[in-house]
């Protein structure tokens, strides 16, 4: 296994007490089998490890250092329920921000995240939500049928960051969380208004 | 020590001692003595982590619990027997037993193919290993072997199993004994492996096999029965026997369930012969509901949960039909509930079926039908209801309340923290939301290795550990029903009614036809229009 990445930041699967740290509601979304929870359990779990029990409170909470703040971070992601349609509503409130994934190696999968940024513009009602689209199992290369330009392409349109990343390899995981919160943070400044979490907007 | 099939020895000298002591290297399995003695303690733990209580292994409860048990100085050592504790640090329990049981009625498997945690907890195995300790002559642990029949399915076939079983049930004495040692052998370690062997086909019959797909197996089961006769077990083989008639008399599993007393509150029927939806009772709905959701969820089999079975587009229906039968009613459900709103032209009419359809599922939380409750309540917070602000508007506040309580107790926050600790703590009969265990499942599938990483040989049965309390878990709210009557005229309105919703892109158009997208001003102007001023 690779090492762990490269990038500034730093987390604790935390059992923290409440403290003042703001919170963040990260939602992770993609069809099936793009390696969405692999992506997360690496994230989570810097190492992957024999054990790993996922239905303990807490684990999805991580505390994320970004600028030199720290941002309590609540990670949302149901993978194994893809198949119930109850995807537009019950992922949409509270969330300050989405991860997007596809597979590098699954074109459908690719078009999917389209589909989904528009059921939640539907939801929100806004022009935009802060979003990182992630092309997962860049380890695939050999199998490639989304390029990297087009990945890059569709974030851009998206007015979203974008990042190939390889769970198996642990290769850009923690970029992904970054960038997240580059997103959710965007137009915040110190002592600034919180960024607001999507709500019923109706339009 | 052997007590019989079924009767656990928490005591008794346990494997990992025997045989072994002059060997070195028999570190894991001599931890695995002490640890057979905690398994009583092993097991209540057991059932806390069915509840999601966090158990941490080193947490000052278990210590209490071990002390309990053991007492003040041999808990200590029990909680912190290192895997590579040396004999010399055995407890005193073990160092007894090691000193008691000779070679020849040591454990059939080499300490090398097995790792066993400090609470007794197998980590790791080959599957020879594995079945070795399922029939283990002179322990029993329950939680073990119903783990293994949960889940060898991910990592054996029925075959495989077969043939181990029927090939530990012809198990030969080592080379070397006296007369006296042979016949201390027969009947301390071959009659008690034989009716290990025997215990678990019976379990596995009785509950574990699959109707349809395991039904060639019954012919080699059967064949096994007369050679067990022929080996004096002639008693045992018959009730095999008697088992294997029902099954091929096609009578399914033994189903444990409670029975219920002839009490379930009087049915509220309709009045009309002609059902219509506003009519029926919000609590009669949502006890039909309740029973049709309960018998869906009861459908579900243990084999559904391995692998993500049922996410895998190609095999979906055929491994794990359940799952998908309660996943896709769900689905129509919530498609029912869009529907069946964005159809009414008239705003008043609208939000009588709203309304109707939150007090439907307030019935169904109630009834802690948690699973049609989250159905109902993904339809009404769809985009396409959801955006309908005159007819919530026409909403009571009380509605409204009640809405935000079941979106609370379904809020993903903290994995589903609230409502976890809801369904652990309430009394069943309860159809949980299928999609929860789901999410554990996957988890649990992607975040843990099939095989230990340490040797790439051994099972990682401590992965199936974890799949199979969540199977339990499954598995106790199936066993409870609803204590209620079926009432045929509402269930088949409601077959009627299920449908699968047209694509969220056409029921949105349909929502912005019933309410246009309005500017504040619009807002304004009609606001005023409706209240007479303009």
């Amino acid at each position: 296994m690779a090492s762990s990445s490269s990038s500034g930041m730093t987390g604790s699967s935390a059992a923290n007490p409440p403290s003042h740290k703001p919170k963040r509601k990260i939602a992770v979304l993609g069809s099936r089998s793009v390696g969405k929870s692999s992506l997360t359990v690496r994230y989570i779990e810097d190492a992957f490890v024999d054990s790993y029990y996922p239905t303990i409170e807490n684990v999805f909470n991580k505390t994320i250092r970004y600028k030199n703040k720290e941002y309590d971070c609540d990670i949302i992601d149901t993978a194994g329920q893809d198949e119930y349609s109850i995807l537009n509503s019950r992922h949409a409130i509270g969330i300050h921000g989405y991860v997007l994934v596809y597979s590098i190696a699954l074109r459908s999968s690719f078009e999917m995240v389209q589909t989904v940024y528009d059921k939640i513009l539907n939801y929100t009602g806004t022009e935009t939500v802060p979003c990182v689209v992630v092309g997962q199992k860049s380890d695939l290369h050999v199998q490639r049928q989304v390029s990297e330009e087009e990945g890059k392409a569709l974030a851009d349109s998206l007015k979203a960051a974008w990042v190939e990343t390889s769970a198996r390899h642990n290769a850009n995981v923690a970029k992904v969380f970054e960038l997240m919160l580059s997103q959710t943070e965007k137009g915040t400044t110190e002592g600034g208004p919180e960024p607001q979490p999507s709500k019923c907007i109706v339009m | 020590m052997y007590l019989g099939p079924g009767v656990a020895v928490p005591n008794g000298p346990t494997a990992g001692q025997n045989g072994l002591r002059d060997r070195a290297g028999s570190t894991a399995t001599a931890v695995s003595s002490a640890a057979g003695s905690a398994k009583k303690a092993g097991s209540r733990r057991a059932t806390q982590d069915e509840f999601g209580i966090a158990s941490n292994e080193d947490s000052p409860v278990r210590g209490g619990k071990l002390k309990k048990f053991f007492g003040e100085d041999e808990a200590q050592m029990l909680q912190q027997q290192p895997l590579s504790a040396q004999n010399e640090s055995l407890p005193p329990v073990a160092k007894k037993a090691v000193d008691e049981s000779p070679w020849y009625l040591g454990p059939d498997y080499l300490p090398e193919d097995i790792v066993i945690s400090a609470e007794g907890q197998v980590k790791g195995a080959t599957l020879h290993a594995l079945v070795a300790r399922l029939t283990m002559h002179n322990t029993f642990d329950a939680p073990f072997n119903n783990t293994f029949l949960l889940t060898y399915r991910s990592f054996a076939t029925t075959d495989e199993l077969m043939n181990l079983l029927f090939a530990r049930f012809r198990i030969n004495s080592p080379e070397g004994l006296t007369a006296e040692q042979h016949s201390e052998w027969v009947s301390k370690k071959q009659m008690p492996v034989r009716l290990r062997v025997f215990n678990v086909l019976k379990s596995w019959l009785e509950s574990y096999i699959y109707e349809g797909e395991d039904d060639r197996h019954l012919h080699t089961i059967r064949r096994f029965t007369d050679e067990m006769a022929h080996h004096g077990m002639e008693n045992p083989a018959k009730q095999l026997g008697k088992l294997l008639d029902k099954r091929e008399g096609g009578e399914g599993l033994t189903v444990r369930k409670l029975i219920l007393p002839e009490s379930a509150p009087p049915p509220v029927l309709p009045k009309t012969r002609n059902i219509k939806f506003l009519d029926i009772d919000a609590l009669e709905m949502g006890r039909q509901l309740s029973l049709m959701d309960h018998g869906l969820y009861c459908k579900i089999k243990p084999a559904e949960c391995l692998g993500k079975a049922w996410s895998n587009a190609d095999s979906a229906d055929r491994m794990a039909a359940g799952i998908k039968e309660t996943i896709s009613t769900s689905n129509q459900i919530t498609g029912w509930v869009a529907e069946s709103i964005l159809v009414q032209q008239d705003l008043k009419k609208r939000a009588a079926w709203l309304k109707h359809f939150i007090a439907i599922a307030d019935a169904c939380r109630s009834l802690n039908n948690f699973s049609t409750m989250t159905a109902i309540v993904s339809g009404l917070n769809s985009a396409p209801v959801f955006r309908l602000k005159r007819t919530w508007d026409a909403l009571n506040q009380r509605f409204i309340v009640m809405l935000e309580g079941m979106n609370k107790i379904m809020q993903s926050s903290k994995n589903f923290a609230d409502y976890r600790e809801m369904v652990h703590r309430l009394n069943p009969p309860c159809v949980p939301f299928l999609g929860v265990y789901l999410t554990d499942l996957t988890f649990i599938e992607d975040g843990n290795p099939d095989r230990l990483k340490s040797d790439e040989r051994l099972i990682n049965f401590g992965k199936r550990q974890k799949t199979a309390e969540v199977i339990r878990e499954i598995m106790i709210y199936q066993a409870t029903p609803y204590n209620l009557s079926v009432v045929p005229g509402v269930q088949r309105f409601i077959m009627a009614n299920l449908i699968s919703a047209r694509n969220d892109n056409e029921l949105y158009q349909q929502s912005l036809k019933l309410e246009p997208r309005e500017r504040e001003d619009e807002k304004i102007s009609r606001l005023l229009a409706e209240s007479g001023f303009l």
